[in-house]
Protein backbone atom coordinates (compact mmCIF):
# COMPACT_ATOMS: atom_id res chain seq x y z
CA UNK A 1 0.00 0.00 0.00
CA UNK A 2 1.41 3.32 -1.22
CA UNK A 3 0.04 5.29 1.55
CA UNK A 4 1.21 3.10 4.71
CA UNK A 5 2.81 5.08 7.30
CA UNK A 6 5.81 2.94 7.05
CA UNK A 7 7.25 4.71 4.41
CA UNK A 8 10.42 6.49 4.88
CA UNK A 9 11.93 9.08 2.84
CA UNK A 10 15.42 8.61 1.25
CA UNK A 11 17.04 9.60 4.35
CA UNK A 12 14.95 7.23 6.79
CA UNK A 13 12.43 10.23 8.29
CA UNK A 14 8.70 9.25 8.43
CA UNK A 15 6.96 12.81 8.59
CA UNK A 16 3.25 10.94 8.39
CA UNK A 17 4.84 9.08 11.27
CA UNK A 18 6.38 11.23 13.34
CA UNK A 19 2.98 13.85 13.15
CA UNK A 20 0.74 11.49 14.13
CA UNK A 21 2.62 10.36 16.64
CA UNK A 22 3.06 13.75 18.44
CA UNK A 23 -0.71 14.28 17.64
CA UNK A 24 -2.11 11.00 18.89
CA UNK A 25 -3.21 9.83 23.17
CA UNK A 26 -0.40 7.93 24.61
CA UNK A 27 0.21 5.16 28.01
CA UNK A 28 3.90 7.27 28.40
CA UNK A 29 4.45 10.91 28.85
CA UNK A 30 7.09 11.13 26.34
CA UNK A 31 9.41 14.19 26.25
CA UNK A 32 12.23 13.72 23.53
CA UNK A 33 14.21 11.15 22.06
CA UNK A 34 18.21 11.01 23.29
CA UNK A 35 20.68 10.90 20.71
CA UNK A 36 20.74 6.57 21.07
CA UNK A 37 16.81 7.08 19.92
CA UNK A 38 15.71 5.97 23.80
CA UNK A 39 12.54 7.97 24.36
CA UNK A 40 13.29 9.82 28.11
CA UNK A 41 10.05 9.99 29.61
CA UNK A 42 7.94 7.67 32.42
CA UNK A 43 4.81 5.81 32.14
CA UNK A 44 1.51 6.32 33.39
CA UNK A 45 -0.74 4.01 35.65
CA UNK A 46 -3.01 1.46 34.10
CA UNK A 47 -6.34 1.05 34.92
CA UNK A 48 -8.07 -2.11 33.60
CA UNK A 49 -10.94 -4.02 33.94
CA UNK A 50 -10.72 -7.74 33.59
CA UNK A 51 -13.47 -9.04 32.13
CA UNK A 52 -12.78 -12.93 32.56
CA UNK A 53 -12.00 -12.27 36.77
CA UNK A 54 -14.69 -9.41 37.32
CA UNK A 55 -11.94 -6.86 39.01
CA UNK A 56 -10.38 -3.65 38.50
CA UNK A 57 -6.28 -4.17 37.80
CA UNK A 58 -4.49 -1.06 38.82
CA UNK A 59 -0.71 -1.15 37.79
CA UNK A 60 1.82 1.59 37.74
CA UNK A 61 2.99 2.00 34.90
CA UNK A 62 2.49 -0.56 31.39
CA UNK A 63 5.65 -2.92 31.89
CA UNK A 64 4.32 -3.65 35.31
CA UNK A 65 1.21 -4.76 33.39
CA UNK A 66 3.08 -7.04 31.30
CA UNK A 67 5.27 -8.29 34.15
CA UNK A 68 2.12 -9.60 35.61
CA UNK A 69 0.83 -11.42 32.72
CA UNK A 70 -0.85 -8.98 30.56
CA UNK A 71 0.05 -9.59 26.80
CA UNK A 72 0.75 -6.40 24.69
CA UNK A 73 -1.84 -6.41 21.77
CA UNK A 74 -0.28 -7.43 17.78
CA UNK A 75 -1.85 -5.59 14.99
CA UNK A 76 -1.18 -7.74 11.97
CA UNK A 77 0.00 -4.82 9.83
CA UNK A 78 2.06 -2.94 12.01
CA UNK A 79 4.42 -3.67 14.83
CA UNK A 80 2.91 -4.48 18.78
CA UNK A 81 0.61 -1.46 19.24
CA UNK A 82 2.18 0.54 21.75
CA UNK A 83 0.31 -0.03 25.14
CA UNK A 84 -2.50 -1.70 24.24
CA UNK A 85 -2.74 -4.87 26.11
CA UNK A 86 -4.72 -8.45 26.62
CA UNK A 87 -5.96 -9.61 29.36
CA UNK A 88 -3.49 -12.26 30.87
CA UNK A 89 -3.51 -15.67 29.88
CA UNK A 90 -4.65 -13.89 27.02
CA UNK A 91 -1.48 -15.05 25.39
CA UNK A 92 -2.28 -19.16 25.38
CA UNK A 93 -5.70 -17.87 23.67
CA UNK A 94 -3.81 -15.65 21.13
CA UNK A 95 -1.63 -18.37 19.91
CA UNK A 96 -4.66 -20.98 19.57
CA UNK A 97 -6.31 -18.06 17.65
CA UNK A 98 -3.12 -17.36 15.35
CA UNK A 99 -3.14 -21.27 14.68
CA UNK A 100 -6.73 -21.45 13.79
CA UNK A 101 -6.51 -18.89 11.46
CA UNK A 102 -3.71 -20.33 9.78
CA UNK A 103 -5.22 -24.13 10.43
CA UNK A 104 -8.59 -22.79 8.48
CA UNK A 105 -6.37 -21.83 5.66
CA UNK A 106 -8.93 -19.05 5.57
CA UNK A 107 -6.69 -16.09 3.47
CA UNK A 108 -2.76 -17.28 2.64
CA UNK A 109 -1.74 -13.79 2.30
CA UNK A 110 -0.13 -12.25 5.72
CA UNK A 111 -1.25 -8.91 4.89
CA UNK A 112 -4.49 -9.06 3.23
CA UNK A 113 -7.26 -7.51 4.91
CA UNK A 114 -9.68 -10.41 5.41
CA UNK A 115 -6.93 -12.00 7.38
CA UNK A 116 -6.12 -8.73 9.63
CA UNK A 117 -10.49 -8.37 10.26
CA UNK A 118 -11.09 -11.83 11.53
CA UNK A 119 -8.00 -11.39 13.60
CA UNK A 120 -8.75 -8.33 14.99
CA UNK A 121 -12.33 -9.03 16.00
CA UNK A 122 -11.07 -12.33 17.38
CA UNK A 123 -8.55 -9.98 19.37
CA UNK A 124 -11.11 -7.66 20.13
CA UNK A 125 -13.15 -10.11 22.58
CA UNK A 126 -9.91 -10.55 24.60
CA UNK A 127 -9.23 -6.88 25.50
CA UNK A 128 -9.64 -5.37 29.22
CA UNK A 129 -12.43 -2.48 29.46
CA UNK A 130 -9.15 0.54 29.90
CA UNK A 131 -9.92 3.24 32.03
CA UNK A 132 -5.87 3.59 32.12
CA UNK A 133 -4.36 7.89 33.03
CA UNK A 134 -3.14 8.63 29.63
CA UNK A 135 -1.09 11.60 29.20
CA UNK A 136 -4.83 13.10 27.86
CA UNK A 137 -6.28 12.56 30.80
CA UNK A 138 -3.22 13.84 32.79
CA UNK A 139 -4.44 17.23 31.46
CA UNK A 140 -7.74 17.00 31.33
CA UNK A 141 -7.02 16.98 35.58
CA UNK A 142 -4.60 19.96 35.09
CA UNK A 143 -6.60 21.84 33.31
CA UNK A 144 -9.57 21.13 35.69
CA UNK A 145 -7.54 22.16 39.08
CA UNK A 146 -6.35 24.77 37.19
CA UNK A 147 -10.05 26.57 36.26
CA UNK A 148 -10.94 25.38 40.08
CA UNK A 149 -7.79 27.29 42.03
CA UNK A 150 -7.98 30.10 39.51
CA UNK A 151 -12.13 30.71 39.50
CA UNK A 152 -12.24 29.69 43.03
CA UNK A 153 -9.79 31.89 43.95
CA UNK A 154 -11.64 35.30 42.05
CA UNK A 155 -15.10 34.33 43.85
CA UNK A 156 -13.00 34.24 47.09
CA UNK A 157 -11.89 37.90 46.49
CA UNK A 158 -15.50 39.22 45.02
CA UNK A 159 -17.11 37.72 48.55
CA UNK A 160 -14.46 39.33 50.93
CA UNK A 161 -14.45 42.65 48.85
CA UNK A 162 -18.28 42.81 47.71
CA UNK A 163 -17.92 47.00 46.49
CA UNK A 164 -14.19 47.29 45.75
CA UNK A 165 -12.69 47.43 42.20
CA UNK A 166 -10.68 44.64 40.73
CA UNK A 167 -7.48 43.61 40.50
CA UNK A 168 -4.66 41.80 39.19
CA UNK A 169 -6.40 38.71 37.77
CA UNK A 170 -9.84 39.06 38.44
CA UNK A 171 -9.74 42.40 36.66
CA UNK A 172 -8.30 40.51 33.41
CA UNK A 173 -11.19 38.04 33.46
CA UNK A 174 -14.31 39.70 34.48
CA UNK A 175 -15.10 41.68 30.95
CA UNK A 176 -14.25 38.40 29.52
CA UNK A 177 -17.04 36.53 32.25
CA UNK A 178 -19.46 40.25 31.49
CA UNK A 179 -18.65 39.39 27.61
CA UNK A 180 -19.69 36.14 27.66
CA UNK A 181 -23.04 37.01 29.60
CA UNK A 182 -24.38 39.83 27.80
CA UNK A 183 -22.98 38.82 24.61
CA UNK A 184 -22.75 35.42 24.43
CA UNK A 185 -25.92 34.22 26.66
CA UNK A 186 -28.16 37.34 27.39
CA UNK A 187 -28.41 38.00 23.45
CA UNK A 188 -29.26 34.00 22.64
CA UNK A 189 -31.22 33.27 25.34
CA UNK A 190 -32.95 36.16 26.28
CA UNK A 191 -35.37 35.31 29.27
CA UNK A 192 -32.89 32.30 31.16
CA UNK A 193 -30.09 33.01 30.76
CA UNK A 194 -28.46 32.44 34.19
CA UNK A 195 -29.71 28.62 34.18
CA UNK A 196 -27.34 28.43 31.60
CA UNK A 197 -24.47 30.79 32.45
CA UNK A 198 -22.73 28.16 34.68
CA UNK A 199 -22.44 25.69 31.53
CA UNK A 200 -21.29 28.46 28.92
CA UNK A 201 -19.00 29.98 31.41
CA UNK A 202 -17.43 26.14 31.70
CA UNK A 203 -17.47 25.27 28.20
CA UNK A 204 -15.73 28.47 27.32
CA UNK A 205 -12.84 28.66 29.89
CA UNK A 206 -12.35 24.82 29.27
CA UNK A 207 -11.82 24.76 25.96
CA UNK A 208 -9.67 28.25 25.78
CA UNK A 209 -7.40 26.63 28.71
CA UNK A 210 -6.99 23.06 27.19
CA UNK A 211 -6.21 24.66 23.80
CA UNK A 212 -3.51 27.67 25.11
CA UNK A 213 -2.16 24.19 26.93
CA UNK A 214 -2.04 22.09 24.02
CA UNK A 215 0.40 24.58 21.98
CA UNK A 216 3.14 24.13 25.10
CA UNK A 217 5.60 22.02 24.13
CA UNK A 218 5.72 18.92 25.79
CA UNK A 219 1.88 18.61 27.11
CA UNK A 220 -1.20 16.94 25.18
CA UNK A 221 -3.05 17.61 22.83
CA UNK A 222 -6.39 17.07 24.52
CA UNK A 223 -8.67 19.46 22.01
CA UNK A 224 -7.71 17.59 19.11
CA UNK A 225 -8.65 14.63 20.69
CA UNK A 226 -12.36 13.13 18.68
CA UNK A 227 -13.22 12.08 21.78
CA UNK A 228 -13.10 14.87 24.22
CA UNK A 229 -14.54 17.31 21.74
CA UNK A 230 -17.47 15.02 20.93
CA UNK A 231 -18.15 14.16 24.47
CA UNK A 232 -18.30 17.83 25.02
CA UNK A 233 -21.12 18.16 21.56
CA UNK A 234 -23.14 15.59 23.45
CA UNK A 235 -23.33 17.61 26.73
CA UNK A 236 -24.36 20.68 24.51
CA UNK A 237 -27.41 18.16 22.80
CA UNK A 238 -28.54 16.45 25.70
CA UNK A 239 -29.02 20.31 27.43
CA UNK A 240 -30.43 21.13 24.57
CA UNK A 241 -33.25 18.55 23.86
CA UNK A 242 -33.64 17.80 27.70
CA UNK A 243 -34.25 21.38 28.67
CA UNK A 244 -36.76 22.21 25.25
CA UNK A 245 -40.42 23.58 25.04
CA UNK A 246 -42.80 22.38 23.19
CA UNK A 247 -42.59 24.97 20.50
CA UNK A 248 -39.17 23.25 19.87
CA UNK A 249 -40.39 19.80 19.16
CA UNK A 250 -43.45 21.26 17.62
CA UNK A 251 -40.55 23.05 14.83
CA UNK A 252 -39.14 19.36 14.31
CA UNK A 253 -42.46 17.23 14.01
CA UNK A 254 -44.70 19.42 12.54
CA UNK A 255 -43.19 22.48 11.31
CA UNK A 256 -45.43 25.38 11.62
CA UNK A 257 -46.22 28.20 8.25
CA UNK A 258 -45.36 25.85 5.45
CA UNK A 259 -47.91 23.82 3.51
CA UNK A 260 -48.81 20.40 4.57
CA UNK A 261 -46.95 18.37 1.48
CA UNK A 262 -43.77 19.93 2.64
CA UNK A 263 -44.04 18.82 5.94
CA UNK A 264 -42.36 15.22 6.48
CA UNK A 265 -39.51 16.37 4.40
CA UNK A 266 -39.23 19.21 7.40
CA UNK A 267 -39.42 16.80 9.29
CA UNK A 268 -36.83 14.19 8.00
CA UNK A 269 -34.58 17.80 7.53
CA UNK A 270 -35.11 19.28 11.37
CA UNK A 271 -35.02 15.39 13.14
CA UNK A 272 -31.44 15.39 11.09
CA UNK A 273 -30.53 18.53 12.37
CA UNK A 274 -30.52 17.25 15.89
CA UNK A 275 -27.55 15.33 15.13
CA UNK A 276 -25.99 17.10 12.68
CA UNK A 277 -25.38 20.16 14.33
CA UNK A 278 -23.65 19.12 17.77
CA UNK A 279 -22.03 16.48 15.41
CA UNK A 280 -20.58 19.70 13.59
CA UNK A 281 -19.40 21.00 16.70
CA UNK A 282 -16.98 18.47 17.56
CA UNK A 283 -15.50 18.08 14.36
CA UNK A 284 -15.18 22.09 13.95
CA UNK A 285 -12.79 22.10 17.39
CA UNK A 286 -11.52 18.57 16.68
CA UNK A 287 -10.39 19.56 13.19
CA UNK A 288 -9.43 23.48 13.83
CA UNK A 289 -6.79 22.22 16.75
CA UNK A 290 -5.56 19.04 14.66
CA UNK A 291 -4.78 21.20 11.69
CA UNK A 292 -3.28 23.61 13.67
CA UNK A 293 -0.84 21.28 15.47
CA UNK A 294 -0.02 19.23 11.85
CA UNK A 295 1.13 22.64 10.25
CA UNK A 296 3.26 23.54 12.69
CA UNK A 297 5.07 19.57 12.88
CA UNK A 298 4.99 20.29 9.27
CA UNK A 299 7.08 23.23 8.84
CA UNK A 300 9.50 22.14 11.65
CA UNK A 301 9.88 18.87 9.63
CA UNK A 302 10.71 20.47 6.97
CA UNK A 303 14.02 20.88 8.08
CA UNK A 304 15.17 17.75 8.86
CA UNK A 305 13.37 16.44 5.70
CA UNK A 306 15.45 19.08 3.84
CA UNK A 307 18.66 18.22 6.43
CA UNK A 308 18.05 14.42 5.29
CA UNK A 309 19.14 13.79 8.78
CA UNK A 310 22.17 14.84 8.73
CA UNK A 311 23.77 14.50 5.03
CA UNK A 312 23.30 17.98 3.93
CA UNK A 313 23.82 19.99 7.59
CA UNK A 314 24.36 23.10 5.00
CA UNK A 315 20.44 22.95 3.82
CA UNK A 316 19.61 22.06 7.10
CA UNK A 317 20.47 25.29 8.69
CA UNK A 318 19.75 27.66 6.18
CA UNK A 319 15.97 25.59 6.40
CA UNK A 320 15.67 26.03 9.76
CA UNK A 321 16.10 29.44 9.95
CA UNK A 322 13.23 30.47 7.23
CA UNK A 323 11.17 27.18 9.40
CA UNK A 324 11.78 28.96 12.60
CA UNK A 325 10.08 31.98 11.33
CA UNK A 326 7.03 30.13 9.33
CA UNK A 327 7.08 28.12 12.57
CA UNK A 328 6.45 31.33 15.06
CA UNK A 329 3.89 32.72 12.45
CA UNK A 330 1.72 30.09 12.37
CA UNK A 331 1.76 29.90 16.01
CA UNK A 332 0.49 33.29 16.36
CA UNK A 333 -2.71 32.62 14.51
CA UNK A 334 -2.91 29.47 16.66
CA UNK A 335 -3.61 31.76 19.50
CA UNK A 336 -6.37 33.78 17.90
CA UNK A 337 -7.41 29.92 16.70
CA UNK A 338 -7.82 28.90 20.31
CA UNK A 339 -9.48 31.74 21.50
CA UNK A 340 -11.90 31.68 18.44
CA UNK A 341 -12.90 28.49 18.58
CA UNK A 342 -13.68 28.29 22.32
CA UNK A 343 -15.76 31.37 21.96
CA UNK A 344 -17.50 29.61 18.65
CA UNK A 345 -18.12 26.45 20.40
CA UNK A 346 -19.76 28.44 22.99
CA UNK A 347 -21.75 30.69 20.58
CA UNK A 348 -23.26 28.45 18.78
CA UNK A 349 -24.11 26.05 22.03
CA UNK A 350 -25.61 28.91 23.39
CA UNK A 351 -27.75 29.48 20.05
CA UNK A 352 -28.76 26.09 20.38
CA UNK A 353 -29.89 26.05 23.63
CA UNK A 354 -31.69 29.55 22.91
CA UNK A 355 -33.65 27.54 20.21
CA UNK A 356 -34.54 24.85 21.90
CA UNK A 357 -35.79 27.17 25.22
CA UNK A 358 -37.72 29.98 22.71
CA UNK A 359 -41.42 30.31 24.23
CA UNK A 360 -43.62 30.88 21.88
CA UNK A 361 -43.55 34.68 19.95
CA UNK B 1 -3.59 -2.81 -6.54
CA UNK B 2 -2.54 -0.06 -8.71
CA UNK B 3 -6.03 1.56 -9.53
CA UNK B 4 -7.17 1.51 -5.86
CA UNK B 5 -4.10 3.44 -5.22
CA UNK B 6 -4.56 6.10 -7.68
CA UNK B 7 -8.44 6.12 -6.43
CA UNK B 8 -7.58 6.30 -3.13
CA UNK B 9 -5.02 8.86 -3.48
CA UNK B 10 -7.01 11.36 -6.30
CA UNK B 11 -9.87 11.26 -3.81
CA UNK B 12 -8.51 12.08 -1.11
CA UNK B 13 -6.51 14.76 -2.16
CA UNK B 14 -9.82 16.13 -4.50
CA UNK B 15 -11.31 16.00 -1.27
CA UNK B 16 -9.22 18.33 1.18
CA UNK B 17 -7.92 20.53 -2.51
CA UNK B 18 -11.93 21.53 -3.21
CA UNK B 19 -13.00 21.71 0.34
CA UNK B 20 -10.23 24.24 0.73
CA UNK B 21 -10.84 26.14 -2.97
CA UNK B 22 -14.95 26.78 -1.45
CA UNK B 23 -13.04 28.14 2.29
CA UNK B 24 -10.83 30.37 0.39
CA UNK B 25 -13.51 31.92 -2.14
CA UNK B 26 -16.19 31.92 0.82
CA UNK B 27 -13.77 33.68 3.59
CA UNK B 28 -12.79 36.03 0.79
CA UNK B 29 -15.94 37.16 0.10
CA UNK B 30 -16.91 37.77 3.43
CA UNK B 31 -13.53 39.49 4.19
CA UNK B 32 -14.43 42.21 1.07
CA UNK B 33 -17.81 42.57 1.96
CA UNK B 34 -16.88 43.39 5.36
CA UNK B 35 -14.23 45.74 4.54
CA UNK B 36 -17.27 47.64 2.21
CA UNK B 37 -19.78 47.61 5.14
CA UNK B 38 -16.54 49.34 7.10
CA UNK B 39 -16.11 51.91 4.74
CA UNK B 40 -19.40 52.76 4.24
CA UNK B 41 -20.27 52.68 8.04
CA UNK B 42 -17.25 53.20 9.54
CA UNK B 43 -19.47 53.61 13.43
CA UNK B 44 -20.40 49.89 12.97
CA UNK B 45 -16.43 48.58 12.32
CA UNK B 46 -16.98 46.86 15.89
CA UNK B 47 -19.94 44.59 14.92
CA UNK B 48 -18.96 44.04 11.18
CA UNK B 49 -15.72 42.78 12.63
CA UNK B 50 -17.29 40.44 15.19
CA UNK B 51 -19.76 39.48 12.27
CA UNK B 52 -17.05 38.35 9.60
CA UNK B 53 -14.86 36.75 12.21
CA UNK B 54 -17.83 34.12 13.62
CA UNK B 55 -19.11 33.52 10.11
CA UNK B 56 -15.31 32.86 8.95
CA UNK B 57 -15.04 30.49 11.32
CA UNK B 58 -18.08 28.55 10.53
CA UNK B 59 -16.85 28.39 6.83
CA UNK B 60 -13.40 27.03 8.17
CA UNK B 61 -15.64 24.50 10.16
CA UNK B 62 -16.78 23.33 7.18
CA UNK B 63 -14.06 23.07 4.60
CA UNK B 64 -11.98 20.74 7.60
CA UNK B 65 -15.00 18.38 6.84
CA UNK B 66 -13.70 17.89 4.37
CA UNK B 67 -10.05 17.74 5.10
CA UNK B 68 -10.85 15.71 8.04
CA UNK B 69 -12.52 13.24 4.98
CA UNK B 70 -9.14 13.32 3.52
CA UNK B 71 -7.22 12.34 6.21
CA UNK B 72 -9.97 9.21 6.98
CA UNK B 73 -9.61 7.76 2.93
CA UNK B 74 -5.78 7.83 2.80
CA UNK B 75 -5.81 5.80 6.21
CA UNK B 76 -8.29 3.25 5.02
CA UNK B 77 -5.20 1.81 3.21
Amino acid sequence: MVFSSEKKDSAGFNLVEFAMHHIADGYSWIFYENSHHEPVGFELPRILWNKEKNKIDFFLSTTKAIESGYVEERSFDREATAGKLIIPGGAEKFKELVESIEKENLVKNEKSKARIKIFTKAQSKLKPLDFSITKNVVFLFLAGILLLIVFIGMARKYKKNPDKAPKGLQSALEPIIVFIRDDIAKTYIPHQYEKFLPLLLSLFFFIWFLNMIGLVPFSANVSGNFAFTSSLAIITALVTNFSAKKTYWQHIFWFPGVPVFVKPIMFIVELVSVFTKPFALAIRLFANITAGHLVILSFICLIFIFGKLGEAPGLGYGTSVISTVFTLFIDMIELLIALLQAYIFTTLSALFIGQAVEQEH
Amino acid sequence: MLLLDIGIGLGAGLAAGLAVVGAGIGIGQIGGNAAQAIARQPEAAGKINSAMIITAAMIEGVALFGVVLGVIIIGKA
